[in-house]
């Protein structure tokens, strides 16, 4: 028979390991909101200034989107049923081009930053044990209607990396998901189709922006 | 809706009961769909009246919520939209109450009070400025709550997006409208219909043409927008369910370099596939996409709790985990 002393170390050593099991799964989750918050800042320092040339600014866009989001795993997530169609090459030749989408769509987003306010509001935990769902508000500068942000955070070898960015409950990883597995659907079924059109729209948007800057 | 008496209104209505009964019939039916299916058996049709929208919305509504944003004060454009806002408060109150929101009806009459009183009339939200925000409902989410499917993708000559539960909605929402009753006379309620689409539209330029502009295809996107925004109205904002992304067994052995080098060499050698034939006991959950991220019924989840009652069914996707907050910093 266990004697009291016994039981009460027992007992304070399981209730030591739940403390300290909560208390490390909380600093994962601040972590990861802090994750998106650094980012968050630096992405203002770096992109907001419109003296930058618009390759430098595609450059460093570029850097903060590899460094912080898990693009590959986004690429290959958008195609959908297509991706388990699709040859090795294309898929690399796809993801390349993704990336440039990317960058061609979103690079000059900060440009129109005018001062708004960036907050973490909290962080979710999930049933996913390595993703978390960091929720923040983005606060305009004339008092108008906050804008919430969701962005769903894995950590993928020790690093957090972003797979989606929900704006008012609309995922642009699912939004993308479901325009690119129509258009595939719409044009033979292949992936390659979309590759030459993601091909010729990410030109378009790169005469565009150059027009735009003349 | 429920807030006239008028005793030939209540027996008009009675009309709309088969309706009821038959969008959450057809509901039931379009209850199976996998993840990348759209749902959308009339897409030609669909697309035919999305295009012809899209002219009408160029040619008109476009140009005059541009005319609107442009050359209209933003202070009388806030104005405007906090008096389109308030003349719903009817319609809002009335789907609170119907879908047993018992805390959100209360928030609705009080911002009603408060802008009645300190809001000049409702031109002004004040209550917004307290701290109580909007929020909107109308029918096609109250039928959401009481179970009702979306069922197909419908896109409406004029109105735009849409299904039939939301379709129903629309129509039971302008046919309970007691402002509509008030004000009958077309003089009354075009300008009214009018006022609310260019406020609409203007509040959603830059939005809608950068998609317009950088999509593949638009119609699309559109869709996918719509139904998102719609799952998130019905949940009231609420959902923060993960999108099941699947976890690659090789993830990790990308090194961030091999983006620079354009991905020859050290390119993983473990297929995706291989991963879902083979899914490990602990991944094997990630690796079943399961809907839009929402879980498989996500319109009806808000169903399962009226007001006052814990949900019977507890939903994997609803482990909502008080985590800790990182607190509310500015930047």
């Amino acid at each position: 028979m266990i004697d009291r002393r016994q039981l009460l170390a027992l007992f304070s050593a399981a209730l030591l390991a739940i403390v300290l099991t909560i208390a490390s799964s909380d600093a994962d989750a601040r972590d990861s909101g802090a994750f998106v918050k650094d980012l968050g800042d630096r992405a203002i320092e770096m992109l907001t200034s419109k003296e930058t040339s618009k390759d430098e600014q595609e450059r460093r866009f570029r850097t903060l989107l590899r460094e912080g989001f898990a693009i590959d795993k986004i690429g290959k997530f958008v195609l959908g049923k297509y991706r388990r169609k699709a040859s090795k090459g294309e898929i690399e030749d796809f993801l390349l081009l993704f990336e440039d989408y990317i960058v061609s769509l979103y690079s000059s987003a900060f440009r129109n930053f005018s001062g708004e306010t960036f907050n973490i509001k909290r962080v979710v935990k999930t049933k996913r044990a390595r993703d978390t769902m960091v929720i923040t508000q983005i606060v305009p500068t004339n008092n108008g209607a906050p804008t919430k942000m969701i962005f769903q955070v894995r950590t993928i070898d020790k690093n957090f990396k972003i797979l989606d960015i929900r704006i008012e409950g609309v995922s642009m990883i699912i939004t993308q998901r479901d325009e690119f597995t129509t258009y595939i659907s719409k044009h033979g079924g292949t992936v390659a189709a979309l590759i030459d059109a993601l091909r010729k729209k990410t030109k378009d948007l790169k005469t565009r922006a150059k027009d735009d800057k003349k | 809706m429920i807030l006239t008496s008028h005793s030939e209104h209540q027996k008009n209505r009675f009309r709309y009961v088969p309706l009821f009964a038959g969008v959450l019939l057809l509901g039931g039916c379009a209850a199976t769909k996998g993840a990348d299916d759209v749902n959308d058996p009339f897409e030609t049709v669909n697309r035919a009246i999305f295009d012809f929208n899209l002219e009408l919305d160029r040619a008109i509504l476009r140009p005059a919520a541009r005319t609107y944003a442009d050359n209209v004060p933003e202070r009388i454009r806030r104005m405007v939209h906090a008096a389109i806002n308030f003349i719903r408060t009817p319609i809002i109150l009335a789907n609170d109450i119907l879908q047993g929101d018992v805390d959100r009806a209360g928030i609705t009459m009080a911002r009603t009070m408060t802008n009645l009183v300190l809001g000049f009339g409702g031109t002004v939200d004040a209550a917004s400025e307290m701290g109580v925000e909007f929020h909107d409902e109308d029918f096609g989410q109250t039928l959401a709550i009481w179970g009702a499917e979306e069922g197909p993708y419908l896109v409406l000559p004029l109105l735009g997006p849409s299904n039939p539960r939301d379709a129903i909605g629309t129509g039971v929402d302008s046919f309970g409208d007691p402002m509509n009753f008030f004000a009958e006379e077309a003089a009354v309620s075009l300008p009214r219909t009018g006022a609310s689409a260019v406020d609409a539209r203007s509040r959603n330029l830059d939005t809608l043409e950068d998609l317009e502009r950088t999509s593949l295809d638009f119609y699309a996107a559109v869709r996918s927008l719509y139904r998102q925004r719609r799952k998130d109205e019905i949940k009231n904002g609420e959902s923060q369910d993960p999108v099941p992304i699947p976890a690659i067994s090789f993830e990790g052995q990308t090194a961030p370099a091999t983006h620079a080098k354009g991905r020859d060499d050290s390119k993983p050698t473990v297929s995706f596939e291989e991963g879902v034939d083979k899914p490990r006991a602990d991944k094997s959950r990630d690796l079943v996409p399961t809907g839009t991220g929402d879980g498989t019924k996500p319109d009806t989840e808000r169903a399962k709790k009226p007001a006052g009652e814990k949900p019977n069914i507890s939903l994997e996707n609803e482990q909502k985990v008080p985590a800790t907050s990182t607190g509310d910093k500015p930047a």
